[in-house]
């Protein structure tokens, strides 16, 4: 899987997730750049994309990663 | 998972997205409103209950307290929970905080008394909402990973598995008190398993009970209690028969060529019937619609020597070739009970959903291809909620059964006729009876609808129309059938006027309508008229707000109206006009 076939399903998820279209995710993404996209909404996108993907993210993954960017290094790092 | 649908988190999203978009009650269904009280985080559990409590029918409002402030909130008489006016409150316990009190203990002795003190607290809390008038359903423990013993955690509290086990023993037991009802999340732990059940990320992330992908299953678990305390039972299975009671088809296969005991497949048909006939002790009514011709249905049940479910256990049986949501209104109505207490269990994909397109009120489970999966898809619909046992739930089944057997006998039969005359009814007719007349007086005084002149007649009345038999004749009638005995049934008081044997009062019992016991009853009235050597039979109808039922019953037999009295309409009938119609109905010996 390439580092697009990821963007392209992260892509779905989040707008899907956050009920936007529009959502365009680029590495630089963060929660602020995606109007619902909280503390709360976060927990169940990371849960998606780990049921989405076949993985299981470290704690310090649910909870410490910086921007989109991170968190496709994190799905890369787990399909292998 | 043998039978249910895996949990996934696309489901679990979609129902969070269901439970945001109710927020006004377009659908004008009752509203039910619930308190959420909890020691964990519960945000995203409040709108999956509100959407599972709209799949139960019902528009949810649900008032979601401040986390972890259960105890100030319940012991504040002027709290947000008691201002809110929410009649329920949901009391949602957290294994991992129970987990921490455990490891708080400073030694072995608090710590093996951690369950009764936790339990006191908790019950404090419960009694003190209770005591305000809410209605509580509290959470019991999921159960842990950590033994710390091994297999030894099981005897000692103190290990964190032996510890949660006693706790939700002891809540349990307390709950038969009545004061409140359990959710039991330890069962739902159990069934996904604990690995997967409990998510500790989550948990240290955000104080989640459990992953999110369970938190449907917990909150439809929790709405069927709640949908239960508002009526909401299921009460009876409609059972298909072929591949669904025993493998193969009847019809083709023959008693000897279906599945039923014998290999693994046929074993697992056997263990379905057993799981089918517990449920009958529990209380369910068991009933089958099948298309199939009912000789041959019957067949297997009779000579089938692994078939469990007897003849006798089946409180309605339907075996025919109409579409099954007719066949299921019929049982509904043979039972008197509404089609949303009934369970539909078909192996039948067309079947499920044809019953489900004409009957929506009517539960229809999604079974699986294999019948190893039926039991556990039945077990995770939550269709068999249950308020409590009593020894009335055991004896159930058997009462709906004799009354069912009548009216199912009517649809096996081709006609009327044929129906009526399989009956074999026996009317015992007397003049009032001194050991009945406390009976007879009775059914005048009761009965309502089947009355002709609402006359009261009570036992010192009876008892003068009965002694007075220069004037006067009485006539108390029994009946009894193939089924069973109805007592007491109709009792008739006349006197004579003119030379007409005059009708005072006529009142039949409502159950035994449609059976040709009224026209039994005026042909002997018209015998009567004969022997005494009178005109005819005078009857009145006085109009009630509850007899018009009977407006027409003198008109049916030919009378003609007379000159109407000052009370209502009189109808005359000479003896020699009168053409008794025929009956199945035949006297007793006596």
């Amino acid at each position: 899987m390439t580092p697009e076939d990821i963007y392209t399903r992260l892509q779905k998820i989040f707008r899907e997730l956050f009920e936007d279209d529009a959502i365009v995710l680029t590495p630089e993404t963060t929660a602020r750049n995606v109007e619902r996209w909280d503390s709360l909404s976060h927990v169940d996108m990371m849960v998606m994309v780990e049921e989405s993907f076949g993985i299981r993210f470290s704690t310090r993954e649910v909870t410490g990663l910086a921007n989109v960017g991170q968190l496709v290094q994190a799905i890369e790092r787990r399909i292998g | 998972m043998t039978g249910a649908t895996a949990p996934t988190n696309t489901a679990y999203l979609a129902m969070v997205r269901r439970g945001n978009e109710l927020v006004h009650n377009t659908g004008g269904l009752p509203v039910l409103e619930v308190a959420i009280m909890a020691d964990h985080a519960t945000q995203q559990f409040v709108f999956v209950l509100k959407a599972a409590l709209e799949e139960e029918g019902f528009f949810p409002v649900i008032h979601e307290s401040d986390y972890g402030t259960a105890a100030f909130e319940a012991f504040d008489g002027n709290s947000d929970l008691y201002a809110s006016g929410s009649g329920t409150v949901y009391f949602s316990m957290a294994m991992q905080k129970y987990r921490a009190r455990f490891y708080e203990a400073p030694d072995a002795a608090v710590r093996e008394a951690l369950p009764q003190a936790f339990l006191d607290e908790v019950l404090g809390i419960i009694g003190a909402m209770a005591e305000k008038g809410l209605k509580v359903i509290a959470s019991n423990l999921a159960l842990p990973l950590e033994r710390m013993f091994g297999n030894y955690a099981l005897m000692t509290a103190q290990s964190l598995w032996g510890s949660v086990l006693r706790f939700n023993q002891m809540l349990a037991h307390a709950a038969l008190g009545g004061m409140f009802r359990v959710n039991d999340v330890m069962y739902l732990g159990n069934r996904f398993g604990a690995e997967a059940f409990m998510d500790e990320r989550l948990w240290q992330h955000s104080k989640y009970l459990c992953a999110n992908r369970f938190l449907p299953d917990l909150a439809r678990q929790l709405a069927r209690t709640l949908a239960v305390q508002q009526g909401k039972v299921s009460k009876c299975l409609v059972l298909d028969l072929d591949n669904t009671l025993w493998g193969g088809v009847i019809g083709d296969d023959g008693v000897d060529g279906i599945v039923l005991g014998g290999d693994a497949e046929g074993e697992a048909y056997v263990l379905f019937q057993r799981y089918l006939l517990a449920l009958k002790q529990r209380g369910y009514i068991l009933t089958v619609c099948s298309k199939n011709n009912e000789e041959t249905a019957l067949d297997v049940f009779r000579s089938h020597p692994e078939m469990l479910i007897r003849e006798e256990d089946v409180a309605v049986f339907v075996a025919n070739w109409n579409d099954k949501a007719a066949n299921i209104e019929y049982i509904a109505s043979v039972l008197n009970i509404g089609l949303e207490s009934l369970v539909f269990i078909d192996d039948s994909a067309f079947e499920r959903n044809q019953v489900r397109q004409a009957l929506p009120m009517v539960s229809v489970p999604e079974l699986p291809e294999d019948v190893t999966g039926y039991i556990a898809v039945l077990e995770s619909t939550g269709l068999l909620e249950a308020t409590g046992f009593s020894d009335a739930d055991a004896l159930r089944s058997q009462m709906y059964r004799e009354e069912a057997k009548r009216s199912s006998q009517k649809l096996r039969h081709g006609n009327i006729d044929d129906y009526l005359r399989s009956l074999e009814m026996v009317v015992e007719l007397r003049p009032f009876q001194d050991a009945d007349m406390g009976r007879v007086a009775q059914l005048f005084q009761r009965s309502n609808q089947f009355n002709l002149r609402t006359q009261r007649l009570d036992e010192r009345q009876c008892r003068a129309f009965r002694d007075d038999n220069l004037h006067c004749v009485t006539l108390q009638a029994r009946l009894r059938d193939c089924f069973g005995d109805y007592g007491l049934i109709s009792a008739i008081a006349c006197n004579t006027i003119n030379g007409w044997l005059n009708v005072v009062e006529l009142v039949m019992s409502c159950r035994v309508l449609k059976r040709g016991v009224e026209s039994y009853l005026m042909t002997q009235l018209f015998e009567h008229c004969r022997r005494m050597g009178l005109k005819g039979v005078r009857g009145e109808y006085i109009a009630t707000t509850k007899n018009a039922m009977v407006q027409g019953f003198y008109h049916q037999f030919g009378f003609e109206p007379a000159t109407p009295s000052e009370a209502g309409d009189v109808w005359l009938l000479p003896v020699e006009r009168y053409v008794a119609q025929p009956t199945f109905i035949s006297p007793t010996a006596t």
